[in-house]
């Protein structure tokens, strides 16, 4: 009775020997899943479009390479609405200089680096900030510090070495100058946001309280550019421009710009010039309205950590962990456990 | 702390590459197997990291990928290989001594794959009925009896062939 029992025990473990060899059958695993993620980027592009929007920072100006400034393709009326993307979605945030010739990459500083993390509920956006002065390494191993990566190899590179140094692979990078902004905010009427402590603006001289006042269009470059004064320097200044995200975002969800496609298509057609989406996918609003009372989670170090050699470094203590929530989408549970690091 | 993709894959792998020999009978086709479950396993790894046993998720994914393959893509590219891998030794000392014992290793062929993944599952991987059934998607008594089948196939023929 048990004879073929053992005898078939006996050959299942004869030939284990027959198993492939672990590595290359992983890295082929590799390849094949760059490949399947590559065919979904184009489904999930839409909830990318739509994530961006609720940051204030859409148009899907559709690049194929960096330097081609592609007309934006903004059709709304008859499309059917493309299906509710799943899943979460990570985006890479770049918000560029705009004293500086947009059209010039050479020119182009990242002033402001922000990882937008949608979870797959949908239940909040979490903006994450790296500090503009972090050290990362260039390809090749070179140190360098986060804003240089732009001018040297443009948002690519940038992607690249924020990949690099997260694990996280972007569904979408977004490219934002300030003039952008200025526009966005011009056509909601500006927005109103909370200060934690006085800003002055070194371009403008201007004051910004402390506490919660309106600003305007005219306001915003001088505002989000402020960073000398700061007690905490470019990392409040990093705040400041969540804080402004989370306001704008308020007010585009708050008067239904979101859900309204005129209003949107409006918007859009105002900001158009400064803002590139990459990737392949056309514009399709209509998933927007969808993350209309999405909440805003600001993440950032709260201020300047160095090496021994003086270079700052990026998230040094909780760097591993905050990444790893991020791919694992488990930020809701890394910012309950790390409420320091959230911006108020 | 939930279980990550890489840690799954670096801890599983090895393991699905031999339980996926042991369904197909053939290193190839275990690759592609294993190589397509796993992609899928990324492509959902949110719920399978959610899942009680994500282990067990996966196996279940791989053995219905195996059950179902006229239904996938894989075996096609299977049958239309383009450059085959360099294939693993295969022991071949003691080759006339093992000949009449790997009658039964070429008999697990001939079976319906379900009644073959029932019989990997049982005694290979050792695991008890009720995870055979979650692996399977049907119930216990099915698991048995389906085992009970096999292994009367088996030993008839192997009665036959000595």
């Amino acid at each position: 009775m048990s004879g073929i029992e053992e005898e078939l025990r006996a050959a299942f473990a004869r030939h284990e020997t027959l198993a492939p060899p672990v590595a290359p059958v992983r890295a082929r695993i590799d390849q094949a899943w760059v490949r399947a993620k590559r065919r979904r980027l184009a489904r999930r592009i839409t909830g990318a479009a739509a994530a961006v929007l609720l940051t204030g920072a859409a148009v899907p100006t559709v690049l194929q390479r960096w330097e081609h400034a592609a007309a934006p393709t903004v059709t709304l009326a008859g499309e059917a609405p493309p299906p509710a993307p799943a899943g979460p979605l990570d985006l890479l945030l770049l918000g560029s200089d705009n004293r500086l010739r947009w059209q010039d990459p050479a020119e182009q500083h990242a002033d402001s680096v922000m990882i937008v993390h949608v979870p797959a509920d949908r239940s909040r956006t979490y903006l994450i900030s790296l500090p503009r002065d972090g050290e990362v390494k260039l390809p090749g191993g070179r140190p360098a510090r986060l804003t240089e990566t732009l001018d040297q190899g443009g948002p690519a590179l940038t992607e690249q070495v924020v990949s690099e140094l997260t694990g996280i692979d972007f569904d979408a990078r977004v490219t934002v100058n300030l003039r952008a902004l200025r526009a966005v905010t011009a056509a909601v009427g500006g927005v109103d946001m909370c200060l934690t402590e006085t800003v002055k603006a070194q371009t403008t001289g201007q004051r910004f309280p402390k506490g919660c006042q309106h600003v305007g269009a005219d306001e915003v470059s001088a505002l989000l550019q402020a960073r000398y004064g700061l007690p905490n320097g470019s990392y409040d200044r990093d705040r400041i421009a969540q804080r402004f995200l989370r306001s704008l975002a308020a007010k585009l969800t708050a008067d239904g710009t979101l859900s309204d496609p005129a209003r949107a298509h409006a918007l859009l057609t105002a900001a158009r010039d400064g803002i590139e989406l990459d990737g392949p996918a056309g514009p399709l609003l209509a998933a927007a309205g969808g993350l209309g009372s999405a909440e805003v989670v600001g993440i950032s170090e709260p201020s300047f950590r160095a090496t021994a050699a003086g270079r700052e470094r990026i998230y040094p203590a909780v760097g591993p962990g905050l990444f790893a929530a991020v791919r694992g989408d488990t930020v809701q549970t890394w910012v309950r456990a790390n409420p320091r690091y959230v911006t108020k | 702390m939930p279980v990550t993709y890489e840690e799954f894959a670096d801890s599983r792998l090895g393991a699905l590459l031999r339980y996926a020999v042991m369904l197909t009978g053939d290193p190839h086709t275990a690759q592609d197997l294993v190589q397509d479950t796993m992609v899928r396993v990324q492509l959902n790894w949110r719920r399978v990291a959610a899942s009680d046993s994500p282990d067990g998720y996966v196996r279940k994914m791989l053995t219905n990928q195996f059950i179902d393959l006229r239904r996938g893509s894989w075996l096609r590219r299977v049958l239309l290989r383009a450059e085959p891998d360099p294939a693993p030794a295969v022991p071949t000392d003691h080759a006339h001594e093992t000949a009449e014992r790997d009658r039964i290793w070429g008999m697990l062929a001939k079976l319906p794959r379900r009644q073959r993944a029932a019989l990997v599952l049982r005694f290979y991987e050792d695991l008890p009925d009720a995870d055979i059934a979650e692996a399977l998607g049907c119930a216990v008594g099915t698991v048995r009896s389906s085992i009970s089948r096999a292994l009367a196939t088996l030993r008839a023929e192997l009665v036959e062939a000595r």
